[in-house]
């Protein structure tokens, strides 16, 4: 089994929690793994002494009703082996104890380390990111991509829209519920560049199963780069975007989606906060808190995390869009219970819809 | 109000139909338990294969994201509160009179109504099934996805109608076998000479009456907030979600336990008896699981890693969380020492016990890697816990369950079950629960979240899902070859005889089955293991003389007149006005006047079993 879990970096694993690329991750890993073979030497001794004594002292033919020596008990034996139990449980609780502060804030020996500061907002089913900057006021808003640069102490501050969620990218951290009424915290930093695949842990109703996310850990310079043109507003509406805009106004989208204009009417009254912001939805990779990605429909989820963070045509794999058309259609059949409705649209309308939506790069 | 209860003369019947509902003898209620929650146990199975059918392979559609949610619910809310608890008791029932020398127990017509009162929250619980619309909020309920925002449907009141129904039953039962132990042991049978079972299934008592009250608070206060829109869970308006969890924990965890000390206290009567030699250090074994009781108050919030309660109260229930390990494993420890150095009979109860122990510890040591507060935070809410309960409470508890009505089903029914199909199904349900939940632990382990109605393909999860899904038909064989097994002995298996396996404890001092009043002779107990003393006084070195006790046969047509109280009305009386009370609240947001109809009725039959209970004849 340990074979297995360890060569755990051979398969594509992108959620899984033996494959650490972050420190958070790795602590975990390592205090896991220092307990998992205190339990398997334990674990080999119970099962070799069960077996030993059911095979030396099973009943042989014809003395069936033989009566063995009535032992009731023997206190040295009974000390020794509370005792010994007792020592093993302290040896784990010490690293335990002494680890559990480092899961809520970064530990001193990242005080000389970048920081940013992200606030994560759960709703039914997708993560909001509100990204602050060094004063601690709002950058900009994305949704269910998270962009980090590595080797940063990144500090997450968690809070709910509606239910309880629970944050959660294996490979960089483990989790924390996201709780309504309160603001939680954790914190995780990349030490490799890549794409990580997260989830909500905590269920939050009929679609958690779909309430994914994924964190691209990057080189500094190229998340400023990606951060620089979050911070800018939607491009600017060209002629070929029109029809599209006429579509998302015709069927309320705006009243749940806000895609920020360079003026005020440019996108006007798209301010709904309801639904993820899609001022740069044309730059994400993933559709609804990565229920469908982007790839060819036929593409699965293990090929996409490969793939993602080696093309950087990724999104003209799927000319046709047909996994967002699927979604921009018919919502609740891809994700029950959503509130997006089904906004059942022609096949022109919908051309147009993605269009425009992929535009807003 | 004695004529209302004289509109009923006692029931006399001793066979029929009105005789099981009147019944208050500890063996028919027993046998009643035992019948419904293994009913329950299969609706249980059947609910969790529809689950491992939509998971077989990635991105299936066979069954509804809410339908699964459903499920999920409905499985745990089953498996935990109409399966194994009730077929503890099942045991309780049956076997722990036996065992202290004791006719009936302390309160038999109370007894009669902890039995239809289980039935009839049962049927609340259940109730959403006939619309489509059970409790899918997960058997831990968080708040505030229970409250009407986010739980519109009926689902949740049948979850708060029916847990507190079943509370009532669990609370009456653990108040009976708590006075019935203390006040009804044979003369000698001092606490330290009560058989093994016996003290497990009182500390366990204990643990009911002490947790219900804890999570009748927390339904209580849904319920109002459901019914009646006060806000205890909504924190828009000054209540906190967090309320809930630690009222759920600090009853959950405990039930932990109360799913487990019972399974504990079969396989620790099992392994002395197959070993053919006394349990290894007894007194060590009933403090140890008087120790895990009691820490089992001081985890709650264990299940709480992830809420960010803060460094200070993780590292506190971490580290109570791992003090429980160590009389864990004093158990495990004395429970290999009794087979050591023993005669082994290897019969199938044998073998469910072995089985447990070798399930058991898996689960205990994966329970140890999940105590560690930082590493749990990647391991909370994915297979890997899945795999982790179901060792302790399939592998556990199930295996013990199996085990104990292989082993007491010749004195409950007089017959033996079959050895050959029994060792069948054992193998059958062992290679089945380990290839089922074996492979979640890695699915788990690899970032596979629980509660999912389906997953992506590509993650590293298809294989062993299918294989998990597969594997679930070696238990749906084992388990079918089990009733099969039962059903057939039970009607034409080879007569048992008093005392088949040679045992060590009272119940196999009389026939089997039991007359109706147990003890002809109620016992006097000189030692631990009272039979077995009886049976092998050369072996004790201060053995007593041999005592005349029960079981004297040919001394029946003496013992007629042993007085035994008769059956009552009564307790099914006052189980069907609590039922009809029970759906009041349901029924009124149907349609007020239903409610009005259900209540009072419900009312009046209360207060009608009530009265005619008090003033019923003895005779």
């Amino acid at each position: 089994m340990a074979v297995v879990l360890l060569s755990g970096c051979q398969l594509a694993l992108p959620q899984s929690t033996l494959n650490p690329a972050g420190d958070v991750a790795q602590s975990q890993q390592d205090l896991f793994l220092f307990v998992f073979w205190i339990a398997v030497v334990i674990f080999i001794g119970v099962q070799g002494f069960l077996t030993i004594a059911v095979l030396k002292y099973r009943s042989r033919r014809g003395h069936e009703s033989d009566v063995p020596p009535q032992t009731h008990g023997n206190t040295p034996l009974e000390i020794g082996w509370t005792i010994a139990p007792s020592l093993i449980v302290i040896a784990i609780t010490i690293p335990t104890v002494a680890g559990i502060g480092a899961t809520y804030d970064a530990p001193s020996q990242y005080a000389d380390d970048p920081s940013l500061t992200i606030e994560v907002v759960g709703h039914q089913w997708w993560w909001e990111y509100r990204y602050l900057d060094e004063n601690g006021d709002l950058d900009f808003i994305t949704a269910n991509e998270l962009h980090i640069p590595v080797d940063t102490v990144i500090n997450l501050k968690l809070s709910s829209n509606d239910v309880i969620h629970s944050f959660s990218v294996p490979r960089l951290a483990g989790s924390r519920d996201v709780v309504p009424g309160r603001v939680n915290r954790m914190w995780l930093n990349a030490t490799e560049t890549g794409v990580y695949a997260g989830q909500c842990k905590e269920f939050c109703g009929d679609s958690h199963a779909l309430m994914r996310t994924v964190a691209f850990a990057r080189e500094s310079a190229d998340y400023e780069a990606w951060a620089e043109n979050e911070r800018q507003p939607a491009v600017d509406r060209t002629a070929a975007m029109d029809a599209g805009w006429v579509v998302f106004q015709e069927n309320a989208c705006r009243g749940c989606h806000t895609i920020e204009g360079a003026t005020e009417d440019e996108y006007e009254l798209a301010i709904g906060v309801t639904g993820p912001n899609l001022s740069h939805f044309g730059s994400r990779v993933t559709i609804a808190a990565n229920t469908l990605h982007k790839g060819p429909a036929d593409m699965n989820m293990g090929a996409f995390f490969e793939d993602v963070p080696t093309d950087p045509d990724f999104m003209q794999r799927d000319p046709a869009a047909e996994n967002l058309k699927r979604w921009l259609n018919n919502a609740p059949d891809v994700k029950p219970g959503t509130e997006m409705p089904d906004l059942d649209l022609t096949d022109q309308q919908l051309d147009d819809l993605v269009f425009f939506l992929e535009s807003l790069k | 109000m004695a004529m209302l209860g004289g509109l009923l003369e006692r029931p006399t019947g001793t066979t029929g139909i009105w005789s099981w509902l009147t019944t208050i003898d500890h063996k028919r209620i027993g046998t009643l338990y035992l019948v419904t929650a293994f009913f329950f146990f299969l609706v249980g199975g059947i609910e969790a294969s529809l689950m491992r059918l939509q998971l077989a392979v990635p991105d299936s559609t066979l069954i509804s994201a809410n339908i699964f949610s459903q499920l999920f619910t409905m499985h745990a809310l089953t498996m935990i509160f109409l399966a194994i608890m009730p077929l503890s008791v099942a045991f309780f029932n049956w076997i722990v009179p036996l065992q202290i020398g004791a006719r009936d127990v302390a309160f038999p017509r109370l007894n009669a109504l902890s039995y239809w009162v289980f039935l009839f929250g049962a049927i609340i619980l259940n109730l959403g099934w006939f619309t489509m619309t059970a409790p899918a909020a997960g058997w831990f309920a968080y708040a505030n996805l229970t409250n009407t925002t986010f739980s519109p449907t009926s689902g949740m009141d049948f979850y708060v109608l029916g847990l507190l129904v079943l509370g009532t039953s669990s609370l009456l039962g653990a108040f009976n076998f708590v006075v019935t132990i203390i006040n009804l042991r044979a003369p000698g049978m001092s606490l330290m000479r009560m058989p093994i079972f016996t003290w497990m299934a009182f500390i366990t008592s204990f643990l009911l009456a002490l947790a219900m009250p804890v999570i009748t608070i927390g339904l209580v206060e849904l319920g109002f907030d459901r019914f009646f829109g006060t806000n205890f869970f909504v924190f828009e308006r000054g209540g906190d979600v967090l309320l809930w969890q630690h009222l759920f924990w600090v009853f959950g965890h405990p039930e932990v336990y109360i799913l487990i000390l019972p399974a504990m206290g079969i396989v620790s009567e099992i392994l002395p008896t197959f070993s053919r030699k006394p349990l290894f250090g007894f007194p060590v074994v009933v403090f140890s699981g008087l120790t895990i009781a009691f820490l089992g108050w001081s985890v709650w919030a264990h299940h709480m890693f992830a809420a960010g309660l803060g460094p200070v109260p993780d590292a506190v229930f971490a580290t109570t969380t791992m003090a429980i390990a160590i009389p864990t494993g004093v158990k495990v420890f004395n429970w290999l020492a009794t087979l050591w150095g023993g005669n082994i009979q290897l019969k199938t109860p044998m073998y469910f016990a072995i089985g447990f122990i070798a399930l058991f510890t898996i689960g205990g040591l994966s329970g140890m890697t999940h105590a560690a507060a930082p590493s749990d935070l990647q391991q909370t809410d994915t297979y890997y816990i899945v795999a982790h309960i179901h060792y302790v409470l399939f592998g556990g508890s199930i295996m013990a369950i199996l085990g104990g009505i292989f082993y007491w089903f010749p004195k409950m029914s007089g017959r033996m079950m079959s050895e050959y199909l029994g060792k069948w199904s054992f193998w059958l349900v062992f290679i089945g629960m380990n290839m089922t939940f074996g492979p979640m632990h890695y699915v788990g382990l690899v970032g596979m979240p629980r509660r999912n109605f389906t997953f992506p393909s590509g993650m590293g999860w298809d294989l062993w899902n299918l294989v998990a899904s597969l594997s679930v038909l070696f238990m749906i064989a084992g388990v079918g070859l089990f009733v099969y097994n039962a059903l057939r002995s039970a009607r034409s298996g080879e007569v048992a005889g008093d005392d088949p396996w040679d045992a060590r404890t009272l119940e196999w001092a009389m026939s089997s089955p039991p007359p109706h009043y147990n003890f002809a002779e109620i016992p006097v107990v000189h030692g631990r293991d009272a039979l077995w003393e009886q049976k092998y006084p050369d072996e004790e070195h201060a053995a007593p003389p041999p005592v005349p006790a029960g079981g004297a046969h040919e001394a029946d047509e003496e013992h007629h007149d042993i007085h035994m109280p008769s059956p009552s009305y009564f307790p099914l009386i006052c189980a069907l006005g609590i039922f009809a009370l029970g759906i009041t609240l349901l029924l009124y947001q149907m349609a007020a006047p239903l409610g009005y109809a259900a209540g009072v009725i419900g009312i009046i039959l209360l207060l009608w079993g009530s009265y005619g209970w008090i003033f019923e004849p003895t005779d």
